[in-house]
Order: C-alpha cells, then sequence, then structure tokens
C-alpha cells in the first residue's frame, strides 16, 4: 500500500506537476509554472547525454551514501559492501530502466545544488549536523523523498544480494542481519 | 501428417496454464501440437533464488519500454478516467514470458472454486451495476478435471471437513501436505479459541516424487521464483515436457504472435514474429490461444480483418468485457521473538515451512450487520516472503517518514533479528461490470501492434464485502497478539490474478466463448486461459484454469 501511495506521488512530480523547485519557494503555488518547465529541462538535458556516473558525482553520491548507510563498529557501511561500484553497474544495466538511472544522477545534481545555495559549500564540507538538515529537508519534498528511497533501496541491493555481483563481499550483509540466503544461489551477475 | 510437419492438429499460442493440459492431452493422444510462444525455455537448472535477478528485474518479462500496457484509472478530482503507461507508473500486466508462463513464478496456493460460484446470480441475485452470472457449465462437470489436476500436476493436502467444503470424488489429496511451521499451531489455537475453522491450504506443489519432478525442498523462496526441483506445478515441469517427450509436442520460443488471419467462419492461419524478428505463419486445424487474460482479448483484438472489422469472432462486441480482477485486499503484522521461549522462537524464526491456513467460514455472507445473504469469500495466512532486499525497502519506511543513518540500521537489525512478518490475502469476487474491460490503446509496441488499454474500474460491492472479511480476519490477527498490525483494502488489482474478457455461455449475443470456450462464432478457435470466466470465485484462479483447460482438451481431441 505504502508503495503504491508512493508511486502515485512520483508520478504528479513526473508529470510535471510537482517539482524538486517547489521546496525552495515557501508559496509552491507561486512557483508552480516555472516549475514544470525546468523539470522537463532537466530531463531533456540528461538524455541529451550518456547516463554515467562521472568522478564528480561519484565522489558526492559516496559522501552521500556514507552519511545515509554509515560504517558502525559492528555493521558494515558501503565500503565493504561495494556500493560504488555497484552503482556504476546499475548504470549500465540494460535492465533498469533509464527513468530510475536518471532520478538517481538528477538528485545528486539536486541536492548539491541544494547545499550551495543554503550553505555555499558542497554535501562533503558540510558539518554532521548541516547534513542531517539537509537530508531532512530535501526528504520532506516529494523529488528528494523519491530520491532518497531509491539510492537506499540499490544500496540495499549491495547489502543484500548475492555476493555473484561483487557486492554483500563475504556475506557480511546476511551475517550482519542474520540472513540465511535461498538455494541454488546466483551463478553470477544477470544478463 | 508428421507431427513436426508443416500443418499441426493444433496450434497453441502461450504456453502456462491455459495451453498446458491441451498441449499434454492431444500430443498424448498421438495429435500434433505446435506452440508459439513469446519466451525463452528455461529448466530448473536455469533458476537461482537471485532476488536481483528475479524480483527486481525484468528478466522474465519484457522490457516495459519496448512492450507495455496502458491503464485507465478513474479520477474523482477530474471526474474522468485518466490514464497511464506502464512505461511510467501504470501497473504493469507482465507475469512471467517464459515456457510454463506464470506458473514458474506463481505460489501454487491452490483452491477450487465451490458449486454456488457457478450460479452466482441464480442464488445471490443481481448486484445493481454488475454483470454478474450464471456459468452455462456446473461445478459438477468441472469436479472429474480439478480432480485429474490433483493427481497430473500435482496438488499437495489434507481435505478438512468444514460447512463450506465443496464435493469431491475422492476422499483426500493425492499428495500429503506440505510441512508446516509452528506458526500453523499457533493459527489454529487462536480460531479454535474464536470458534473459527482454521483449513489447512493445498497447494500445486508436490510433497513427494511425481515422474522426473523431486518433491519440495523447502527452499524458502517460492512465490516469484522458478523452481529448481521441479516441485511447483507449472505448465512447464508438469505437463509440457512429457507432452515433448511424446515426440508430437513442438515448442518454438521467441516467437510472437501478433495476429490470427481468418475467413469468415474460420482461423486460416497464424503470423507470429521468430526469434531473428522475421514474420512467419503457421497452420493447424484447431487454433487456441491462451496469452492470460488482457493478452489473449489483445491479441484477438488485434486480429480484426475484412470480415471481424472489431476483432476476430466479435460481433457480439463481448470481446475484452468484463475483464476480472481478486477483489480483497492484505495486511500483515509481526511476531517479535522476544514475546517467546527460546524454543519456540526458533521455530518460529525456522526458514523454509509454510503456513497454510486458510479461512472459508464468511464464503457465504449470512449477516443482518452486512445485509442482505451475499457471496463472501476467502482468507489466506502466509509468511512474508523471505527477499531481503525488499524487506530492507520496507523497514526503511517509519509510517510515512524515511529513515536513514543509525536509526535506519537499528531498524534493519530489530526486523531481521527479531520478527517474523505474518500476511494475510483477502479473496473476493471482483465483479464484472461495464468498467472493466480490455481495449485497443492507440500505441504501438516494438512488434508495430497496438497495446493493450485496460480500464480498471470496479465495484462498490468487492469493497464491501473485503472490509467484512478484513474485519473476521482483524479478529485473528488480535488473538495472535501480533505487533504493528496493518490492513488494507483497496480497489487496486492484483496485477498477476487476471480472468475474464472473453466470458463462456450459451448466449451468443452476450459471450465471446461457447460452453465448450470456443469462439461463437469461429469454428476452430479456442480460449483456454482464464478468459473465459465471466465470475471469478472468492480464491486465486490457477487451479480452475488447469481444469477448465483439461476439459476443453476432450473436446478439441473429439473434433481434430
Ligand atoms: C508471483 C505470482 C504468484 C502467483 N501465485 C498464485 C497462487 O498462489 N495461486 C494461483 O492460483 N495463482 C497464482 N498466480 C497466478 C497464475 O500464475 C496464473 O493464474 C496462471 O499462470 C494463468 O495462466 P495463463 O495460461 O492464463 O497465463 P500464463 O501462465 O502467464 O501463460 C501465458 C503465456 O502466454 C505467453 N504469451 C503471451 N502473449 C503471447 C503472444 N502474443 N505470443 C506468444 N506467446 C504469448 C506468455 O509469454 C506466457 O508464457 C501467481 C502469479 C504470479 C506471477
Ligand atoms: S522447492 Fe518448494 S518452496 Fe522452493 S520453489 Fe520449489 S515448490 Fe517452492
Amino acid at each position: 500500500m505504502m508503495q503504491n501511495l508512493k508511486s502515485e506521488i512520483v508520478q504528479s512530480f513526473i508529470e510535471g506537476k510537482i517539482d524538486r523547485r517547489s521546496f525552495l519557494s515557501a508559496s509552491f503555488k507561486l512557483f508552480a509554472i516555472t516549475s514544470i518547465s525546468s523539470a522537463l529541462g532537466c530531463f531533456y538535458t540528461l538524455s541529451q547525454h550518456k547516463l554515467v556516473l562521472s568522478q564528480e558525482k561519484e565522489n558526492s553520491l559516496y559522501h552521500i551514501l556514507n552519511f545515509l548507510f554509515p560504517k558502525e563498529k559492528h555493521s558494515p557501511g558501503i565500503d565493504e559492501i561495494n556500493t560504488i561500484p555497484y552503482f556504476h553497474l546499475i548504470l549500465i544495466d540494460q535492465h533498469v530502466s533509464d527513468f530510475d538511472k536518471k532520478i538517481i544522477l538528477n538528485g545528486i545534481t539536486w541536492l548539491e545544488e541544494e547545499c550551495l545555495l543554503e550553505y555555499q559549500k558542497t554535501f562533503f564540507n558540510l558539518s554532521l549536523k548541516e547534513k542531517e538538515k539537509i537530508i531532512n529537508k530535501v526528504s520532506k519534498v516529494v523529488w528528494g523523498e523519491n530520491w532518497i528511497a531509491k539510492i537506499l533501496n540499490f544500496t540495499f541491493e549491495s547489502l543484500l544480494g548475492d555476493p555473484a555481483y561483487g557486492i554483500n563481499v563475504n556475506e557480511i550483509g546476511w551475517k550482519w542481519l542474520n540472513h540465511k540466503p535461498g538455494y541454488p544461489r546466483a551463478k553470477g551477475a544477470h544478463k | 501428417m508428421n507431427s513436426l510437419g508443416e500443418e499441426y492438429d493444433v496450434c497453441i499460442v502461450g504456453s502456462g496454464a491455459g495451453a498446458g493440459p491441451v498441449a499434454y492431452e492431444l500430443s498424448k493422444a498421438g495429435k500434433s501440437v505446435l506452440i508459439l510462444e513469446k519466451g525463452k525455455w528455461y529448466s530448473e537448472k536455469d533458476f537461482s533464488k537471485d532476488e536481483i535477478k528475479t524480483c527486481r528485474r525484468d528478466i522474465y518479462t519484457p522490457k516495459l519500454n519496448e512492450e507495455f500496457h496502458l491503464s485507465e484509472r478513474y479520477s474523482e478530482e477530474s471526474q474522468k478516467w485518466e490514464s497511464k503507461s506502464s512505461k511510467k507508473f501504470g501497473p504493469s500486466f507482465w507475469n512471467g514470458n517464459c515456457v510454463g508462463g506464470s506458473t514458474n513464478f506463481m505460489a501454487a496456493y491452490f483452491y477450487r472454486l465451490k458449486p454456488k460460484d457457478f450460479r452466482l446470480k441464480s442464488e445471490f441475485g443481481e448486484v445493481k451495476g454488475a454483470n454478474v452470472v450464471d456459468w452455462p457449465i456446473s461445478y459438477e462437470e468441472l469436479e472429474p478435471y480439478y480432480a485429474k489436476v490433483e493427481s497430473l500436476v500435482g496438488v499437495s493436502g489434507r481435505v478438512k471437513k468444514h460447512p463450506n467444503l465443496e464435493p469431491r470424488s475422492t476422499s483426500d489429496f493425492p499428495f500429503p501436505p506440505l510441512a508446516e511451521s509452528i506458526v500453523s499451531e499457533l493459527i489454529d489455537k487462536a480460531a479454535f479459541d474464536l470458534g473459527f475453522n482454521s483449513l489447512p491450504v493445498s497447494r500445486g506443489i508436490i510433497s513427494k516424487s511425481l515422474n522426473k519432478r523431486s518433491p519440495c525442498y523447502y527452499s524458502n523462496y517460492c512465490g516469484s521464483y522458478g523452481c529448481s526441483s521441479g516441485a511447483k506445478g507449472s505448465s512447464r515441469a508438469a505437463l509440457l515436457n512429457s507432452a515433448v517427450e511424446t515426440g508430437n509436442c513442438r515448442i518454438l520460443t521467441e516467437s510472437q504472435v501478433y495476429k490470427l488471419n481468418s475467413d469468415k467462419k474460420k482461423v486460416t492461419s497464424i503470423s507470429y514474429y521468430d526469434k531473428f524478428g522475421n514474420s512467419k505463419k503457421a497452420r493447424a486445424k484447431q487454433y487456441v490461444v491462451a496469452c492470460q487474460a488482457i493478452e489473449t482479448s489483445r491479441l484477438l483484438l488485434n486480429s480484426s480483418n475484412s470480415f471481424h472489422p472489431n476483432g476476430i469472432g466479435n460481433s457480439s462486441g463481448q470481446l475484452g468485457k468484463n475483464l476480472l480482477f481478486s477483489a480483497g485486499g492484505s495486511g500483515g503484522g509481526e511476531l517479535n521473538v522476544k514475546d517467546f521461549s527460546n524454543e519456540i522462537a526458533k521455530k518460529i524464526m525456522q526458514p523454509g515451512l509454510f503456513i497454510n491456513r486458510g479461512f472459508q467460514d464468511w464464503y457465504y455472507i449470512n449477516d443482518k450487520s452486512f445485509g442482505a445473504k451475499a457471496k463472501g469469500g476467502t482468507i489466506d495466512f502466509l509468511f512474508e516472503h523471505a527477499n531481503p532486499i525488499r524487506r530492507a525497502s520496507s523497514a526503511k519506511w517509519e509510517g510515512s517518514r524515511l529513515l536513514w543513518g543509525k536509526e535506519l540500521k537499528r531498524k534493519l537489525e530489530d526486523d531481521f533479528i527479531n520478527k517474523r512478518h505474518i500476511r494475510f490475502e483477502i479473496f473476493n469476487d471482483w465483479l464484472p461490470t461495464d468498467n472493466c474491460y480490455v481495449s485497443l490503446g492507440e500505441k504501438k509496441d516494438k512488434w508495430g501492434s497496438k497495446v493493450a488499454k485496460v480500464r480498471l474500474g470496479y465495484h462498490k460491492h468487492d469493497l464491501k464485502v473485503a472490509s467484512y472479511l478484513e474485519k473476521q480476519t482483524l479478529k485473528i490477527m488480535e488473538k495472535l497478539k501480533l505487533h504493528n498490525v496493518y490492513s488494507s483494502i483497496s480497489p487496486n488489482p492484483p496485477t498477476n490474478l487476471i480472468a475474464g474478457g472473453c466470458r463462456f455461455g450459451d448466449n451468443p449475443k452476450t459471450s465471446y466463448l461457447d460452453r465448450d470456450c470456443k469462439a461463437h462464432f469461429i469454428d476452430n478457435l479456442y480460449v483456454t486461459d482464464g478468459s473465459f470466466m465471466p465470475t471469478g470465485g472468492s480464491v486465486p484462479y490457477t487451479w480452475t484454469i488447469y481444469a477448465n483447460s483439461f476439459r476443453v482438451a476432450e473436446v478439441i481431441k473429439g473434433g481434430v
């Protein structure tokens, strides 16, 4: 049910009814018309480019995911489960839609823009408190909530998917959460 | 005629539950059978418990940007039917496109319909705004075929007498019930305390070997996954392998059928694209379509020509109409191991075993608080699928708030280590209405065929019945002392339980198929998937689809 509800909201976003700019303004309604063209513009620009994780975006995603899914003494972080290399795989996976890939990439750009606007710093250079504040803010608008949910879901794939994909190294995610895999196991990453 | 020669006795489109029995019966009878299946041919050794591949990517279904569905829902806000594409957020109705179809991936909760389901209108009267009719055949006519499915496809279970038990020609199931979890006992006890009948649920899964198929090894990853032992009664494992072994059945994979060519009274050939994209034709004496409801209606609508301008054999205008899903809802709750002794907690967390408990006390509702006597439904209890990625994805929400950081990690630990999720599913009739049907969209798929446009209207009565059943379910949930109980009754159709669109009946003006599931106006065209059902009963459909396909196979056998 939760998923259905979320899809409905995201649908509005895609159709241009709501967009990320809405959260920049105290009054969304005032900005609605300009924001529509800006959202479509973003999609258009991206479709001209290859959907890849540039070095700059990779750095940014690394710091964002380290914040969202931090390493702890007793629980794995994204380095141990190879999350960043896995995102590169996702972006070239023909079975992941371009639509999802665009959501991942746009979100990184937009979050960094918000950081600059609010603190004149990149996400990496924010204090822990500032990071919490900006993620919290972004999570309350449609694009941000959808984007965080999406990158967390792919992070969970790298945590709990089969090590045959080069993720969940030494079954560290399964061991942490006491999860028993099913057999037969994956023979390798799907093609 | 050579069995693998140019003209076949029978050509079947699709290879799932509707197709398997026809292929099996006819090839065993020495008839030549050609199956055209749009997907690939996988076997037990190809399947694995890879959640990413099986549940999170479109490996066993078409890519949605190439082959998609349009669906229409009524918007209260705009007061209009609004259309969405499955390319973006509209529902997708693909469920498994490979040899054996969706039956490879089903969870195989198998229920028969009951005698009153065959005469819903006579038993319960009209419902305003719904197109309820009686079936042209009775339960008694289908019963021998239900029994045949039990032994041939393999159904495991245990008969327990209860007031709504349907009549059976055999005393018990040919395969003993699958091993059960301690949670089944907890449910039995809760039911006993409440005075309800907790029933063992039968499964289309074998608990002991059958021919070359090994019994279930309790892999813990069943629904949505292909079975590596052949225990699950997929059309492929249970029927098509034997059909092919006769030497009379040929399966052409990656063959996309796009049109049935016809004259006024007969299908003359079938057009398909082979795996290299070349357009080919196949010929047979009899043609059977079993692409799964929606795709079947779409193919028949796309097969229009000068004799049949509105779709082949569609002079009644009934083709695509009265599409059905399964109404109801679902919900769940958590058993927390901290509430139990170590010994019991260990048993609760044991993976692999099944709950297999259901309730049919309210299959018919006779309760003044509800209103007049009415058709009710079935409640099923089951474990949440093991899928850890999906589980973590749900755990990241606290209500409608997203979690991250340490808070997320503590939630994941608590969820995975301390909790076992119990789900329930409610099945009741999705009443046929004028607002639920398949037509052709303007957009085309990668093959150049118009895609299906599915109008997803529902009848309010469905929600009323489902809410009544939900109330009963919540009493059981409460008795089980589950935590974080949630429940949702919704008009959203489950995209994997589909029927109708080519309803059968004796009147050619109000039905597309006759009682033998032959198109009224075409002499050699049969439909054997769930499309024939005029009403769906209050259970999942697959056992009924299998049984009916065995019934129709006998008719076709007589005709070739
Ligand atoms: C995850 C899941 C769980 C389920 N659990 C249950 C359950 O517990 N109990 C239950 O009763 N049912 C269950 N079902 C439903 C069950 O799988 C279906 O009811 C059943 O498979 C329907 O049979 P069918 O023949 O209509 O379609 P399918 O079995 O889907 O077969 C249709 C076949 O036609 C092929 N096809 C379609 N179009 C074309 C074309 N144009 N040319 C060539 N080939 C084509 C498809 O590729 C497919 O292989 C479940 C389904 C899923 C997906
Ligand atoms: S082995 Fe049993 S549990 Fe596993 S997929 Fe097959 S039938 Fe389902």
